[in-house]
């Protein structure tokens, strides 16, 4: 998607089986892709291919990503199921330091917080993990980073979303949060510590984890399936995009 | 009427030959049961039902407002009406139905709101369903086969005709449909309402379709038939709730639901009965936000009363429901169906600790009623006459404008001691009978 921060640059999707497919937007409007394979087929790919362009260097302010016009903040003040905070978190937020005055240095402090209590660990949440279990567990991947950032801000009346994405490097998706601070968006890596910029690319924003996967889908049929998922960014260089 | 007594076991068997059961899974185990209609009808005079139709119009109508509103500009919240955690933390509330207008503007189609009428003769509103009430079938084919089996009683009480049901429905449909024909979407034949699905796509003439009879392509939705030809749908009467309805949308592993049918819906090319979303509107949380909805749309006082109702998530609310806790019905907001209902005065004092301490930790998440004093209604039990508790849910339709049936379903208990007149908790029905002079 386009941002402030980020400007598709090129796209292509193709589909394996091919069948036509239908652009439009999400409930939280993300743009999505979507069709049905009526045929019957053993697998199904998609492969995007693009090139997005987003700022140069590091900041060490927070980088506007989007403007809210509407009232579409409201819904994102409010934990869900997964971000709802227990006596684990509660216990972090114990160490939040007092709020200064300046959101978003309170908010950069919560990014600090929530990096530090949390130790990087792959296999040991899975994607059905809360922000309670995984803040419980001490140890998860970014989308429990996120997650429990998530639970403090909006325990805290602030209203921020769940962003998936993908980092420069190969393996799979990315996930962050943002948050609004006077009618603009902007977004924090808790799992990097950092703000978001020229390693970010964002896909879809909702309310948690739940809310912008990135594929979804069903079939019939009775047999079972497994998914491999391949990401893979690199940096280009402005020229190699120009041609 | 003792005519219609006699014929008591025709009308019973009657019914059992059509298939009007009603399914319930109990432990996990589907079992069909028949839906015991008693022969004494609720009767309901020209006037009185005169006072219902408008108070129930106009509760529809500022509902309709509601989800209107809730869903595009948000006015209610933002005029500090309705706090918005009250919207906003709501299960009933879909982000993904955000923004999206549906055909008309009509979000409430068939609307069924659930009363009760009080020793004294007041009647109160207990809850809106918006969702997908179900129920209208069984007092409309049970008439067909009480004038079948006694035609001599309709002689003598002047009864209004119930039998435009499926034509109000019909067009309901129509009113909304965007071309293409109408169908009814149901999950299938083991869902508790099956027989109330297939009997009114009968009479309205709709299909009846499962989600693999449907598909979508480049967001319009298509019925595929049996001959594997294609035809545009216009109109979905989904019996199927939200959560199962679009795999792509919501719960990802449904198998009943329509992939994309949601895009198809938001995309405006397809009328979905009732709109998804409505549930932010019967959330019984909300429920009590309805006489002010009535106040702040229609600039009108509302008719028909709420059950006095208390919101712990108010402060003052909260001290006189810890207080007065043992003549309050508690209600967990979440649940449906007659679970999660309590009785203050009837629990042990363990659980009664254990559900104050609850509503002390999570008071949005229940709402307390004074328990009405209901005026019984006689069933026949054994040729005995009983009095026993008993509801009426009012079928409201919405086309070009707001219609009431002029009958509706009235449930009542079998168990004497029992206020809840649920069909999944083995009540039984009586038809209503409005009377035309």
């Amino acid at each position: 998607m386009d941002t402030l921060r980020q400007r598709v640059r090129s796209l292509q999707v193709s589909v394996l089986p091919d069948v036509p497919c239908t652009a439009g937007f999400d409930g939280f409007g993300n743009p999505i892709i979507e069709g049905t394979v009526a045929a019957e087929h053993s697998s199904f790919s998609v492969d995007v291919q693009g090139v997005a362009e987003v700022p140069s260097a590091e900041s060490d302010r927070p980088i506007p990503e989007q403007r809210e016009e509407g009232d579409g903040s409201m819904v994102f003040k409010y934990n869900t199921a997964r971000t709802a905070p227990g006596p684990a978190i509660r216990k972090l937020m114990e160490s939040v330091p007092e709020p200064s005055g300046d959101i978003i240095s309170d908010v950069a402090d919560i990014m600090h917080l929530v990096h530090s209590s949390l130790r990087y660990e792959k296999g040991v949440t899975c994607p059905e993990t809360t922000a309670e279990e995984a803040m419980a567990g001490g140890s998860g991947v970014c989308q429990d980073y996120s997650h429990i950032m998530l639970a403090i801000l909006r325990s805290r009346g602030v209203p921020c979303r769940y962003v998936v994405g993908y980092t420069v490097g190969e393996g799979e998706s990315h996930a962050w949060a943002e948050v609004l601070c006077d009618g603009v968006w902007y977004g924090m890596d808790p799992t990097g510590d950092s703000f978001v910029g020229p390693r970010h690319i964002k896909v879809s924003h909702g309310r948690d984890y739940d809310d912008c996967r990135i594929n979804r889908g069903v079939f019939f049929g009775a047999r079972s399936s497994s998914q491999l998922v391949h990401a893979l960014v690199s940096p280009v260089q402005d020229q190699e995009v120009r041609r | 009427m003792d005519d219609l007594f006699k014929q008591t076991e025709t009308v019973n068997s009657l019914l059992a030959r059509y298939g009007v059961k009603f399914g319930i899974y109990k432990d996990g185990v589907f079992k069909e049961q028949l839906f015991p209609f008693d022969p004494i009808p609720r009767i309901i005079t020209k006037e009185e039902f005169e006072y219902l139709e408008k108070g129930l119009k106009q509760r529809v109508d500022a509902l309709n407002c509601f989800l209107r509103d809730v869903y595009g500009e948000k006015r209610i919240i933002k005029d500090g009406v309705i706090p918005e955690e009250f919207v906003f933390t709501s299960s009933g509330f879909l982000k993904e139905c955000d923004g999206i207008v549906p055909p008309k503007g009509i979000y409430s189609h068939i609307s069924g709101i659930d009363l009760v009428q009080a020793k004294d003769g007041t009647w109160y509103v207990l809850e809106d369903n918006l969702r997908v009430p179900s129920g209208a079938s069984y007092p409309l084919i049970a008439r067909k086969f009480t004038r079948m089996a006694s035609p001599a009683t309709f002689k003598h009480y002047a009864v209004e005709d119930n039998s435009d049901y499926a034509d109000i429905l019909r067009r309901t449909m129509d009113n909304v449909n965007t071309g293409g024909i109408n169908v009814i979407l149901t999950p299938g034949r083991y869902n508790a309402a099956y027989f109330e699905h297939s009997y009114l796509a009968e009479r309205t003439g709709a299909i009846l379709v499962t989600g693999q009879d449907l598909t979508v392509e480049d967001n319009v939705v298509y019925y595929m038939d049996y001959h594997g030809g294609k035809q545009r749908v216009g109109c979905v009467y989904r019996r199927i709730s939200d959560d199962y309805l679009d795999p792509m949308v919501f719960v990802d592993d449904s198998v009943i639901g329509v992939p994309h049918i949601m895009s198809a819906y938001r995309a405006g090319n397809v009328a979905l009965i009732n709109a998804p979303g409505n549930g932010i509107a019967d959330d019984k949380g909300i429920y009590y936000f309805v006489p002010k909805m009535i106040q702040y749309y229609l600039g009108e006082e509302p008719i028909l009363h709420n059950a006095p109702t208390y919101l712990p998530f108010y402060e003052d609310d909260r001290r006189y429901v810890l207080e007065n806790f043992d003549k309050l019905v508690i209600k967990d907001v979440a649940e449906a169906g007659g679970y999660g209902v309590v009785f203050g005065s009837k629990l042990d004092p363990e659980h009664r600790e254990l559900l104050i301490d609850l509503i002390k930790r999570e008071p949005r998440r229940f709402i307390a009623q004074e328990v009405i004093d209901f005026k019984d209604l006689d069933i026949l039990d054994d040729e005995q006459r009983v009095f026993r508790k008993a509801d009426l849910r009012a079928f409201v339709l919405t086309a070009e404008k707001t219609i009431v049936w002029r009958s509706g379903l009235t449930r009542f208990s079998r168990n004497p001691d029992s206020f809840i007149v649920n069909s999944s908790q083995g009540g039984g029905f009586k038809d209503t009978w409005v009377l035309s002079r």
